[in-house]
């Protein structure tokens, strides 16, 4: 081998120096993004303008153009349609909007993770000696930074619209013919009814047929002859006492008034944020582990055909399938924890049954198979959050540039 | 940032090299791209890293660049090894990697930004600079899937260039171009060069090294075969020289009688011409001499033409390519 010696002596180039590489370098050793490669990350991803628009159309587009179609007809035909804002809109507009949002992050998060990759720019990034982690949590980063504001905003107009832009709100609602106050607690509820013996006997009443008022205030229920006796106990007697019936039944009777409520009220400030933070989550989720498969398979079609399968086909049906010994594999599915964790007001909150410790509504009673406590669930979102995360960091890492 | 001393690292800063690898053992399967190479790139040069497709070029300089990892082998970056100083050895490393392919959606200032925002720093504020450098300011906001290759070549180096690059690592930079571009890219390295920085400089094309580069390295199925300064390489390879005479097999005679000790046997007639074949470099007063005999001999001597070996004929001449005997 022929040693060679240097032919030219650097002129204007300044001198290179470990020391001085290393005041160069500036954070390029850190894992965290810099500020700058997550912008330039965001203007890269916004630039795609089909993608951009579909994500707009499929975040901020569909409760605008739901809610403006309602109100243009309300303004021009206002005894016929009524204004657009109401509780049962509400939840009807929830459901496809997280769908949507897991989609539309999923094909987000696919097309972050890997558009460098088939674009052949990856190497040019790599090149430049950026820690390949800190590149990956700036597409993290910058994906989120896209995504998460926009299903917020239209989330925003959903909440502003059913607030002010529908029918005055009323204080109560008809639980089997008791006026019952808004916004009550399964405690409360039960306390409240205590204290309004006569209006549940009238409800019992009317709930089971010809009545008549029997001694002491008792109810005769039907036409057998048997009385509703406030001091009877169930079920050992011809009377229901009201007070044992409320204590007894009053799982059932909170999952009818949340249900009314949820019909006919508008969520509080509370249970809308609650709403607004498991759509952000849902679609977050759909991001990750779409930037994940991206990122691991260096391509966003598949990726996003996967999660489209999972999330529309795989979850409907192992969410209401029970298949035997195969329980807890069903409950590890994203989609059946996400489902689980979905709070009131939403479509799939409605209805009855269900498991669990927590009140007998939400998410849970849209599955067909018993639920985790809230915990495991949790920890079945996080378990694919870092468990993804980590696959896509991995490929990343070892990936041929 | 205030930085201890024992947290530097040692570079080896005394040496004059810009890439220095020994033992560099890239395998892909069974399929051995490079095979334990050994290579010196002296500081300030345009250095030439030379040969046929597949010869296992790209491959070094993805290794070197840490887009792949090398089996075996120790490299060095501006004096820092690497992989293990890598971040701080490629910060003062701008490289072109086949192709230079960016996001066509974006403007090609914007591909800079982007590239810029991942080196940090100062970078920022030489992207103008860089576009101007390279004659693509003009077209700077245009987006770059509307660029020609030529100005993608172009954009390439300029994304090196934000780096202020001590090193530059162009794989194949002359691809794509006409040959008012190659020029300009020739040029363009020189100017580097001449400031003091190093060119590494990939290619299969050989009349571009020749003209372009200092000092070159040929490489052939994953092995350095020869390497060193292009005068030194192709000192000591043939010379030819023609003569076009009245009478070649007269003159053949008489040449033969002079007892060249450089000829060494190597004459032939070719037509009505007489074809000494040398080995080294000869001299004017040499060729005079033949000249002078061949004339005094009553042979009309029509022309005499020197043709030395050209770095093309000798790349042939060292690589297996001549022949085809392996292949």
């Amino acid at each position: 081998m022929s040693e060679l010696t240097a032919l030219h002596q650097p002129a204007n180039a300044s001198d290179f120096s470990p020391e001085t590489a290393l005041y160069r370098v500036g954070g390029k050793l850190s894992f965290i993004p810099s500020l700058p490669m997550i912008q330039m990350r965001m203007l890269e991803l916004r630039k795609r303008r089909g993608l951009m628009f579909t994500v707009i159309l499929l975040t901020l587009g569909l409760p605008v153009i739901v809610l403006g179609i309602l109100e243009i007809t309300h303004l021009l035909k206002p005894s016929t349609y009524g204004l657009p804002g109401s509780p049962s809109l509400f939840a009807h507009l929830t459901d496809p909007m997280s769908l949507f949002g897991f989609v539309i992050g999923a094909t987000l998060g696919a097309t972050a993770g890997s558009t460098d990759i088939t674009e052949g720019f990856f190497r040019l990034l790599v090149a430049t000696g950026r820690s390949r982690i800190s590149m990956y949590f700036s597409r993290m980063a910058a994906g989120s930074a896209i995504i998460l504001p926009l299903v917020g905003l239209g989330f925003t107009i959903l909440c502003l619209v059913t607030c002010f832009a529908g029918k005055p709100q009323s204080q109560y609602v008809n639980v089997s013919g008791i006026e019952v106050p808004i916004n009550l607690s399964e405690t409360q509820l039960q306390t409240w009814l205590l204290n309004h013996p006569n209006q549940i006997s009238n409800a019992i009443g009317q709930s089971v047929g010809p009545q008549s008022v029997g001694p002491n205030g008792g109810i005769i229920v039907g036409g057998s002859g048997k009385h509703v006796n406030p001091n009877a106990q169930l079920p050992n007697s011809n009377y229901v006492n009201p007070k044992s019936f409320v204590k007894s039944d009053i799982g059932s009777i909170f999952s009818g008034y949340i249900y009314q409520e949820v019909s006919s009220i508008n969520p509080s400030n509370f249970e809308m944020i609650k709403v607004g933070l498991w759509l952000e989550l849902v679609t977050f989720m759909g991001f990750i582990i779409g930037l994940s498969l991206g990122a691991t398979m260096g391509q966003r079609t598949v990726p996003t055909i996967l999660l489209l399968v999972l999330q529309i086909i795989i979850t409907p049906i192992l969410s209401s399938l029970k298949i035997p010994y195969f329980l807890n594999g069903q409950r590890m599915l994203i989609g059946i924890a996400l489902t689980q964790l979905r709070p009131l007001w939403t479509l799939g909150g409605i209805g009855g049954g269900g498991g669990g410790n927590g009140p007998r509504v939400g998410g849970v009673n849209s599955l067909g198979i018993p639920s985790l406590p809230t915990w495991a669930m949790i920890v079945v979102i996080l378990l694919w959050a870092i468990g993804f995360t980590l696959l896509g960091i991995w490929r990343m890492t070892k990936r041929e540039a | 940032m205030a930085i201890q001393e024992t947290q530097l690292p040692k570079g080896n800063a005394s040496e004059d090299l810009a890439v220095e690898v020994k033992g560099l053992v890239k395998k892909f399967g069974t399929n051995i791209a490079v095979n334990n190479v050994n290579l010196n790139v002296p500081k300030g040069s345009a250095f030439g890293y030379l040969g046929p497709n597949g010869a296992g070029k790209t491959t070094l300089i993805r290794s070197l660049l840490g887009l792949t990892q090398a089996n075996s082998g120790q490299m060095k970056i501006l004096g820092l090894e690497v992989p293990k100083h890598r971040s701080m050895a490629l910060s003062r490393v701008g490289a072109i990697v086949d192709e230079p392919r960016f996001y066509g959606h974006l403007s090609g200032r914007q591909n800079l930004q982007m590239l810029a925002a991942n080196r940090g720093g100062d970078t920022h504020s030489r992207i103008e600079s860089s576009l101007e450098r390279v004659g693509i300011l003009h077209r700077a906001n245009d987006k770059v899937k509307s660029y020609s290759m030529g100005m993608r070549q172009r954009l390439g180096i300029a994304a090196c260039l934000i780096a202020d690059p001590q090193l530059l690592m162009l794989d194949e930079p002359m691809n794509g171009l006409d040959p008012a571009g190659m020029l300009e890219m020739r040029n363009l390295i020189r100017g580097f060069v001449d400031e003091g920085r190093t060119v590494m400089l990939s290619s299969h094309l050989l009349d571009e090294i020749e003209k372009t580069c200092d000092a070159v390295a040929i490489v052939d199925k994953g092995t350095v075969i020869k390497q060193g300064p292009i005068e030194e390489l192709l000192r000591g390879t043939d010379l030819t020289l023609q003569i076009k005479c009245s009478d070649p097999p007269q003159a053949q005679k008489h040449i033969l009688e002079m007892n060249l000790k450089l000829l060494d046997g190597n004459i032939g007639i070719d037509q009505d011409s007489l074809i000494l074949r040398f080995i080294g470099v000869i001299e004017n007063e040499l060729i005079a001499a033949i000249n002078k005999t061949l004339v005094e001999s009553g042979i009309s001597v029509w022309g005499l033409t020197e043709n030395k070996t050209s770095l093309e004929e000798w790349f042939l001449s060292v690589t297996s390519r001549l022949g085809g005997d392996d292949r």
